[in-house]
């Protein structure tokens, strides 16, 4: 069982929900990140999405692409967050780590090399957006040789075949899209979105999670009693971007959120 | 010799490259598409109703005009001018929105969106769709915004909206990226008419498909103009789609020679330019894994180039495979060859070309140099240039 397995039969057993941010490695800057993960797990993030900044991320919003064009400009690439994530395991074993992010950055990177890199420096699971399963699945075979879960969006769109289909190829959790968009759009539709997650959890054996849209604690508490998790990005990223002058700050706001929303879910 | 007509295969890949890299939500959107494509491009009254517009419309065919005074000023072969500049809209980007916007009314949808880079698959899109009564959004890069003024009043008055894009490098890529975002919101009722032979399947074939009557006819033509095929094709390259157009009737004609022209820009060698072929290594974006221009992290590069339509990091998939295969040779022409070639037809033929169009002359110019007064090159005009009389004066201020 890896960290992310562990962590989500530890919440069933439980009856808690996970609360799963997201960032953007290297936003607001390179030498904050580290001390917003640390701060983020010690407010109650179970899981940690990280986002490996892309030039051309289509499935998002503008908080998360401007946060990704600042990260570039502050020189992080894929080996800058696979060193912020060793960095972040030598005090923090417990915190499972997901890095979400587009197909051309591994591309460039090595496809082999990407996966047995993440899983040496402690990554436990991958989200590639744009990467859809196609019956060969190298991917999936790389990601299950190293040990990591591979992360598979599910979307309203998504048909009930290929919801099946798409299951075949999920580890570790599925992440479900709250709406027909991009991430931090403002058209979530709770009742919606409830009935499908149920729909979609009586289907599948993993824990299912959602995101896109999630904005505030009344949402995510609404949305916690039925998902497995809850994933929260554009929201912490706009906290961020609030403080850009003082980062500490940025941080600490940060933690509060994440502290907010993990007592409304758990409720 | 291989046989060039089966991609791409049902992932949509030709050879490595092309496919179906997007977010979940896009999957469902691009099925359905495959779906209606698939059967519409069989259906006789579709095709009966595409064909009716691009003649009555239109204006098809396009001459095969010998531009015998360019030819013997220059003292090689004889070039041959296909004129996509003479359809409606003034390029050939309308023979695509014609069978896109059209299948999107037997969709049953009721928004079009687009996005352009030099406006003229924007102004194509927004002609189409006034003629066939469906509102339509152009996403356009600021920067294009700027310098292809004209034809947003042009969009404009169509009653098209056209929204300037502020995020990333503000041309064509992010254009593209503003409009997958927004169809991927609206993906019930909107048709989002991709301008090029890139993007995910089916793009890249239904593109090519629709484009591939430039050919079609050239080949016709050439027949009975030349009473042979054509010694060798010449078309500009950006995303590609008048030079996939041109050539796909013709890759399995071993003996006809293709060039594809991409955007030298200042130069390859002080990296300023448009060439992922020339000079890219492949990638993924846009939906396809195809040449890119891409730093070592795998983040696209921006890109430098005379023609805004000329002016994207990436190239459609069907180029990439035809690169591999060496069935095309890829090449590219600098902004001052492109200029220098821009004034000579103007003044000895009296055909003011695109700046896109002309790196297809520029190129023209240097290969029939070399090659005898008997042999004949088609170059594919793909668009005039009244759009860029204002960059060309001001370009002449500047030196």
């Amino acid at each position: 069982m890896n960290r992310i397995e562990k962590k989500f039969s530890d919440l069933k057993a439980n009856h808690q929900t996970a609360l799963i941010p997201f960032i953007t490695a290297g936003y607001p800057d390179k030498k904050s990140t580290l001390p917003l993960l640390h701060c983020l797990a010690e407010n109650g993030a179970h899981i940690i999405e990280i986002g490996v900044p892309f030039s051309d991320p289509v499935a998002d919003g503008p908080t998360i692409q401007a946060s990704s064009f600042e990260a570039i400009k502050n020189g992080v690439n894929s080996k800058a967050v696979l060193d912020i994530v060793a960095e972040f395991r030598k005090t923090n074993q417990h915190t499972p780590i997901v890095l979400m992010g587009y197909a051309n950055p591994i591309e460039a990177f090595g496809w082999e090399e990407y996966a047995q890199q993440a899983s040496a420096v402690g990554v436990d699971g991958l989200l590639t957006v744009d990467l859809q399963p196609e019956p060969d699945d190298k991917w999936g075979a790389l990601c299950q040789d190293n040990g990591l879960n591979r992360i598979i969006l599910i979307a309203p769109t998504t048909s009930k075949e290929r919801q099946t289909y798409l299951s075949q190829y999920a580890s570790g959790y599925i992440y479900y899209v709250a709406l027909k968009g991009i991430t931090g759009s403002n058209a979530l539709q709770p009742i919606q979105v409830k009935e499908a997650i149920i729909k979609l959890k009586s289907k599948v054996e993993l824990p299912v999670v959602v995101g896109f849209g999630i904005k505030d604690a009344k949402t995510a508490a609404e949305l916690s009693q039925c998902a497995d998790g809850i994933v929260v990005g554009s929201q912490l990223l706009h906290i961020l971007s609030q403080h850009i002058d003082n980062p500490n700050e940025g941080i600490k706001q940060a933690g509060d959120f994440i502290s907010e929303l993990n007592r409304a879910i758990q409720t | 010799m291989k046989n060039f007509f089966q991609h791409p295969d049902s992932q949509g890949y030709f050879g490595q490259f092309g496919g179906r890299f997007v977010a979940e939500s896009l999957i469902y959107p691009l099925e359905e598409l495959a779906k209606a494509y698939n059967h519409y491009k069989k259906d006789p009254d579709f095709i009966a109703e595409v064909g009716d517009l691009l003649s009555s419309y239109v204006g098809r065919p396009t001459p095969l005009y010998h531009a015998k005074k360019w030819s013997e000023k220059i003292g090689g072969a004889q070039i041959y001018f296909k004129r996509e500049d003479l359809n409606h809209t003034g390029a050939h980007k309308v023979n695509n929105t014609v069978g896109q916007i059209l299948l999107a009314k037997k969709m049953g949808k009721t928004r079009i969106i687009a996005e352009t880079g030099a406006g003229q698959h924007g102004v194509a899109s927004a002609t189409v769709s006034a003629l066939l009564d469906i509102p339509c959004v152009v996403y356009m890069g600021e920067k294009d915004v700027a310098r292809q003024a004209i034809n947003v009043y042009r969009m404009q008055l169509l009653g098209a909206e056209v929204v300037p894009v502020k995020s990333g490098t503000k041309t064509l890529k992010d254009a593209l990226n503003e409009a997958l975002r927004d169809w991927v919101t609206n993906v019930d009722d909107t048709f989002y008419a991709i301008g090029t032979v890139a993007g995910p399947h089916p793009y890249p074939e239904m593109v090519r498909d629709f484009q591939k009557i430039i050919g079609e006819e050239t080949r016709e033509q050439s027949k009975k103009q030349l009473g042979k095929l054509p010694d060798a094709l010449i078309a500009c390259v950006g995303g590609g789609s008048n030079a996939m157009g041109l050539f796909y009737p013709f890759l399995n004609d071993e003996e006809v020679k293709i060039y594809g022209v991409e955007a030298g820009g200042l130069g390859i060698a002080k990296n300023a330019h448009a060439a992922p072929l020339c000079a890219g290594k492949p990638g993924i974006l846009h939906g396809n894994k195809t040449y890119l221009m891409m730093d070592d992290d795998g983040q696209i590069m921006d890109t430098q180039s005379v023609s805004a339509g000329l002016d994207y990091p990436g190239v459609g998939p069907e180029h990439s495979y035809l690169k591999d295969e060496s069935r095309v040779e890829y090449t590219y022409t600098t902004d001052d060859e492109v200029l220098e070639a821009f004034y000579e037809v103007t003044r000895t033929e009296g055909i003011i070309p695109a700046l896109e169009t002309s790196h297809a002359l520029a190129y023209a110019k240097k290969l029939s140099k070399n090659l005898d007064k008997g042999k004949n090159i088609v170059v594919c005009l793909s668009g005039r240039g009244d759009k860029d009389i204002d960059s060309v004066r001001a370009i002449e201020k500047q030196t």
